[in-house]
C-alpha cells in the first residue's frame, strides 16, 4: 500500500491548490465544483479516505455527509485503496446477456478476490459497473482508462498475464 | 425566488376527475387535487419542501399523455385533466406500491408506526393484496444511531427522502443523506459525524414509515392505546402548539400540533423530547413541612393553614412589606395575574417579581408612548412578509429555536436579507449580510454609527474616522455598518429583533433608530413598516411581565406609584393597594435586602425552560424566617423550605401562556395530576381563603374574565374564543 494512502490528514498540493482556485472560478456556486475536487484529490490520494472527503467539505463549505453522498454515489470514486490496476466490469443489461456474469465468476476465481477487494500484492481491484456505453461490443470491461471488448475466458487470461508481468 | 405581494398570481383552470376547479399559477396537481378535496396517494411530497418526485406513489393520468405523470411535481397547465382513479392511474399506483414493498419488511406487528403508517394505510387502499416478488427481501443489522434521538432501521425506509431534504432544505443542517446509489441506497450519516441538529426529531414524524423511530419512545405502546391531546410546549417562549400522546395518565411522547402563526408544524428536539419531568418519579405528590429539620409529607389542609399561619404571625411581627413573593416565568397568566394580586391584596405587599427575568418592560412602555403605527409590535408571522431582519444581540437559534427555522425559510426560500448584530457567532451567522461582530458589551457602538448613518446621513468616510479610534470594539469594517445602514433606511418591511438582556440604553437607542427611519419616510413610502420586538426567554416570560408579576407593574404595565391608573385596581379588587415600591427578585434574593424580606413565597417550578436556561437561582436563606415553595419536585429552593407545596406541571393543568411573539395560547389539563399536586391557582386560591380572602375562582376561565376586564391589551379575551390557534395581542 503507497504511504500517503495512510495519512490520516489529508491536504492538498500546491500544485492542485493552485487548479482548485481555476475550477472555482468556474462555478458560480462553490459546491458545484464538488465533482471535479473528488477526481483531483482521488489523483492525489489514490483514493477518497474520510480524511480527504472532510477536507473536501471544508474546502467548499460543506458538511462531510454532503461529499460523502456524491463520493458513494459514482463508481468513479474509491472508497478504499484499489490495486495498481482497477478493473471495471460492466453487468449491466446487455452485457449481463452477453456472459457478463460468468465472466466475473471466472475474474473472481482466477484472481482469488471478491468484488470490491484487492489481490494481496496490490495489483488488482474488481469491481462491478453499469453500461459503459459499448454494449455493441459486450461483454466488456475497463482497465484503469482502457477499455477491453468483446471479451472470452482466453483474452481476459492474456490480458492479466500481460498485466502482471508489466 | 417570488416575494409575497410582489407577483400577480395568474389563475389557471384544469378539470380533476371531472371536477373544475381554477388554481393559482405554479400550483401542484396535487395540491389542486386536494383542494377539490380529492385524494392522491403519495409519500415523498411535502407541502413545506420542494417537490422531489422520489417515490412514484402520486402517479396520475394526464389527458393526452401517454405516460402516468407525477402530480407532486407536475404544476398545473391551462385545459389539463387529470384523472386520479382511472384504470391506468390506478394500475400505475398499485404497481409502484408493489415495488415499494419488494423489500420492505411488513413487519407491521412489531413497528412503531404501525396504525398510524402511511405505507400501511396507502397499501391498505390503494396496494395489491400479494406480491409478484418472491425473493428475498433484504436485511440489515439493525438499527442505525444516527443522532442522539433517533434510531434507523434501514430495512423499512422507501427512500422518499422527506429526512434529508427536511436536514437541509428546512433546518439548514445537512448532516444526514442519502448514501450509495440505486438499489444499495440507505439513508446515513458520515463515519464518526452524528444527526444532532436540534430540529432532528422532525425527521420522525415525517418519516412516512417506520424507518427513523424515537429512542424515547420506541415500543412503548400501539397507536390505539393512545389518545393524542393538544398542549402548548413550555420549553422556551416560542410556543409551539403540540399534542401529548397519552396513555392511561402518562405522557409518552410529543408531537406538533400545526399552528402558522406560530411553529409552522415543526418542534425542536428540547421541545419534543423535554418531556421526562411530567411523569418522573421525582415529582412531589404531597406537601410537605419542615419538622425537626427534615421535610416530612402533611396534608393539604394542615400545609395551607401552617403556611397561612406563618405569613400572618410575619406579617403582624414585621409588617406587609417583610413579605416577598417570587414567580416563575413559567406560571400561566392566569397563575401570575392571581399571585400579585395575592401579594398586593391579600398580603398587601409590593415585592412581588419574577425571576429570571429579562428586559421587556422597557419595550412594552416605550410602545406605549408612540403613536406611529407603522411601527408595529413584532408578531412572527411578520417574519413571512419582511424584505430585511435585524437581529440585535440574540442567538435566536439557541433560544427561541422554532424561530430560526421561520428565519431561515424567509432568508433561505424567500430572499429577505439578514443583518445581525451579534458578539459570537450563531446558526444565523452564515446567512447574515454583513454580520456585524462587536465585542460582548460595547455594543452600543455600531448601534451609535447607525443611527448617524440612517438619521444623520454620515458618510462612509465619517464612519471610518469614527471607527478609527474604537477598533478595539468593532471588529467589523466603515464598509460594513455604511451597508448596513444604507439596507436598513432602504428597506420597506423590517423586522428588528432584539435579545431579552440587552442594556436599557441599547433597547431605547433601537426604538429611537426605528421610530426615526419611520419618522423619515415621507408620503411615496407609506407602504414602509418596521415590526420591533423583544424575545423573552421563558414559556410565560411576556405573559407574567403583562400581568404585573413586577414591582414597579400591576397588570397592563400600571406603574404602581400613580394614583390615577391605580385607581381602577383599587376599585375592581375593592381594596386600597400599597403605595410603597416594592423589591426585585434579585433583592429579595440577596439575603431579604438587609433583613426586610422575612417571609418568602416563591411560586413555580424552573422545568422544564429555566432550568436549561445559564441561568442559576442564588437564594440565601438568612434573614428569611418562612420560605414557602411550589414546585414540581424537590428542587434546591423547594429542600431548603418550610413549606412545599407540590405543584402540576402545565400538562396537567388548565392555562394561557403569552409567547415570544404576543400571541396568547391556552391549553387543557392533558392528564390528571401527579398524585396531590394541585395548579399554582388551586393553590393560591386556597391559600386566600384560608387567610380570609375570598378568592372564587372556580375555573381559570373565571380568572380570566377577570383579567380581560383590568389589561387593555387582553380586553375581550375568554378562552372559547382563543380556540386551538390562540389570540394575537396588539
Ligand atoms: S428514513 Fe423515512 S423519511 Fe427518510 S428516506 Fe427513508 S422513508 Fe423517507
Ligand atoms: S422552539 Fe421552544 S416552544 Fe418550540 S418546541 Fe422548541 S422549546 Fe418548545
Ligand atoms: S451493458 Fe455493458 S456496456 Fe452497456
Ligand atoms: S409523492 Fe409524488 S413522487 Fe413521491
Amino acid at each position: 500500500m503507497r504511504e500517503d494512502t495512510l495519512k490520516m490528514d489529508f491536504a492538498f498540493s500546491e500544485e492542485a491548490k493552485r487548479e482548485i482556485k481555476e475550477i472555482m472560478g468556474h462555478y458560480p456556486e462553490k459546491r458545484s465544483a464538488l465533482i471535479p475536487l473528488l477526481h483531483l484529490a482521488q489523483k492525489e490520494n489514490g483514493y477518497l479516505s474520510e480524511p480527504v472527503m472532510r477536507h473536501v467539505a471544508e474546502v467548499l463549505d460543506l458538511t462531510p455527509i454532503q461529499v460523502y453522498e456524491v463520493a458513494t454515489f459514482y463508481s468513479m470514486f474509491h472508497l478504499k485503496p484499489v490495486g495498481k490496476y482497477l478493473i471495471q466490469v460492466c453487468h449491466n443489461l446487455s452485457c449481463s446477456l452477453m456472459g457478463a456474469d460468468s465472466l466475473i465468476d471466472y475474474l473472481k476465481e482466477k484472481l482469488g478476490i471478491d468484488i470490491g477487494e484487492t489481490t494481496p500484492d496490490n495489483m488488482f481491484t474488481i469491481k462491478t459497473v453499469e453500461c459503459l456505453a459499448s454494449c455493441g461490443t459486450a461483454p466488456v470491461m475497463q482497465v484503469n482508462d482502457d477499455y477491453h471488448e468483446n471479451l472470452t475466458k482466453e483474452k481476459v487470461d492474456a490480458l492479466i498475464e500481460r498485466l502482471r508481468s508489466n | 425566488m417570488d416575494r409575497a405581494g410582489e407577483r400577480e398570481f395568474k389563475s389557471i383552470s384544469l378539470v380533476i376527475d371531472g371536477k373544475a376547479i381554477s388554481v393559482p399559477e405554479g400550483t401542484l396537481v396535487i395540491e389542486a387535487a386536494r383542494m377539490l378535496g380529492i385524494e392522491i396517494p403519495y409519500f415523498c411530497y411535502h407541502p413545506k419542501m420542494d417537490p422531489v418526485g422520489a417515490c412514484r406513489m402520486c402517479l396520475v393520468e394526464t389527458g393526452g399523455r401517454a405516460k402516468l405523470i407525477t402530480a407532486c411535481t407536475t404544476r398545473v397547465e391551462e385545459g389539463m385533466t387529470i384523472s386520479t382513479d382511472s384504470i391506468s392511474a390506478r394500475k400505475g399506483q398499485k404497481d409502484v406500491l408493489e415495488f415499494l414493498l419488494t423489500n420492505h419488511p411488513l413487519d407491521c406487528p412489531v413497528c412503531d408506526k404501525g396504525g398510524e403508517c402511511p405505507l400501511q394505510d396507502n397499501t391498505y387502499k390503494y396496494g395489491p393484496a400479494v406480491s409478484r416478488f418472491t425473493i428475498n427481501k433484504w436485511g440489515f443489522k439493525k438499527p442505525v444511531e444516527l443522532g442522539p434521538y433517533i434510531l434507523l432501521d434501514r430495512e423499512r425506509c422507501i427512500m422518499c427522502m422527506r429526512c434529508t431534504r427536511f436536514s437541509d432544505e428546512i433546518a439548514g443542517h445537512p448532516q444526514i443523506g442519502v448514501i450509495n446509489s440505486g438499489r444499495g441506497s440507505e439513508i446515513g450519516v458520515m463515519h464518526g459525524q452524528e444527526f444532532n441538529s436540534i430540529f432532528s426529531g422532525n425527521t420522525i414524524e415525517i418519516c412516512p414509515v417506520g424507518a427513523l423511530t424515537s429512542k424515547h419512545f420506541r415500543f412503548s405502546g400501539r397507536p390505539w392505546e393512545f389518545k393524542n391531546r393538544p398542549g402548548i410546549c413550555a420549553n422556551c417562549a416560542v410556543g409551539c402548539n403540540i399534542n401529548w400522546t397519552i396513555r392511561r395518565h402518562e405522557i409518552l411522547r410529543v408531537l406538533s400540533r400545526e399552528n402558522p402563526d406560530v411553529d409552522d408544524g415543526w418542534l425542536c428536539d428540547r421541545g419534543r423530547f423535554g418531556y421526562t419531568h411530567i411523569n418522573s418519579p421525582d415529582r412531589l405528590t404531597s406537601p410537605l413541612i419542615k419538622r425537626n429539620g427534615g421535610l416530612v409529607p402533611a396534608g393539604w389542609d394542615e400545609a395551607i393553614s401552617y403556611a397561612a399561619q406563618r405569613l400572618d404571625e410575619i406579617t403582624l411581627k414585621h409588617g406587609n412589606e417583610s413579605i416577598g413573593g417570587i414567580g416563575s416565568p413559567t406560571l400561566t397568566n392566569e397563575e401570575a395575574y392571581l399571585f400579585q394580586k395575592f401579594m398586593r391584596k391579600v398580603v398587601g405587599s409590593n415585592n412581588i417579581d419574577h425571576w429570571p427575568k429579562g428586559n421587556g418592560a422597557i419595550i412594552e412602555k416605550l410602545f406605549e408612548g408612540s403613536s406611529k403605527n407603522d411601527l408595529r409590535r413584532f408578531a412572527y408571522s411578520h417574519l413571512d412578509e419582511a424584505d430585511l431582519i435585524f437581529l440585535v444581540g440574540t442567538d435566536i437559534s439557541g433560544e427561541q429555536p422554532v424561530l430560526d427555522l421561520r428565519l431561515k425559510k424567509a432568508v433561505r426560500k424567500r430572499g429577505a436579507r439578514l443583518i445581525i448584530l451579534h458578539h459570537g457567532k450563531t446558526d444565523l451567522t452564515r446567512y447574515s449580510s454583513p454580520w456585524l461582530k462587536y465585542k460582548e458589551g460595547e455594543e452600543m457602538l455600531p448601534i451609535e454609527l447607525l443611527k448617524r448613518i440612517i438619521l444623520k446621513g454620515a458618510k462612509e468616510e465619517e464612519i471610518e474616522e469614527e471607527i478609527k479610534g474604537e477598533a478595539e470594539a468593532a471588529s467589523f469594517s466603515a464598509r460594513l455598518v455604511y451597508e448596513a445602514g444604507m439596507a436598513l433606511s432602504g428597506s420597506r418591511r423590517t423586522v428588528i429583533l432584539l435579545g431579552n438582556n440587552l442594556p436599557d440604553g441599547l433597547i431605547h437607542a433601537m426604538f429611537d433608530l426605528a421610530s426615526g427611519i419611520i419618522g423619515q419616510s415621507g408620503e411615496q413610502r407609506d407602504d414602509q413598516w418596521i415590526s420591533l420586538g423583544l424575545l423573552m426567554g421563558h414559556a410565560n416570560s411576556q405573559g407574567v411581565l403583562d400581568m404585573g408579576l413586577d414591582p414597579d407593574y400591576l397588570p397592563g404595565y400600571v406603574r404602581i406609584d400613580l394614583d390615577g391608573p391605580r385607581a381602577r385596581f383599587e376599585t375592581a379588587w375593592r381594596y386600597s393597594l400599597p403605595r410603597a415600591k416594592g423589591l426585585s427578585a434579585d433583592e429579595m434574593l440577596n439575603g431579604g435586602n438587609n433583613g426586610a424580606i422575612r417571609a418568602l413565597f416563591m411560586m413555580g417550578s424552573d422545568q422544564p425552560s429555566v432550568q436549561s436556561s445559564n441561568n442559576t437561582l442564588d437564594l440565601k436563606r438568612e434573614g428569611i424566617e418562612f420560605l414557602l415553595v411550589s414546585d414540581i419536585t424537590l428542587s434546591d429552593k423547594a429542600r431548603m423550605a418550610d413549606v412545599v407545596f407540590p405543584s402540576c406541571t402545565h400538562a396537567e393543568k388548565d392555562g394561557t401562556f403569552t409567547n415570544a411573539g404576543r400571541r396568547v395560547q391556552s391549553f387543557q389539563k392533558a392528564i390528571r395530576p401527579v398524585g396531590n399536586s394541585l395548579s399554582e391557582w388551586q393553590i393560591l386560591c386556597n391559600l386566600a381563603i384560608e387567610m380570609g380572602e375570598p378568592f372564587n375562582y372556580l375555573s381559570v376561565s373565571d380568572i380570566m374574565d377577570e383579567i380581560s376586564t383590568l389589561v387593555p391589551s387582553y380586553k375581550g379575551i375568554n378562552y372559547p374564543l382563543l380556540g386551538d390557534k390562540g389570540i394575537q395581542l396588539p
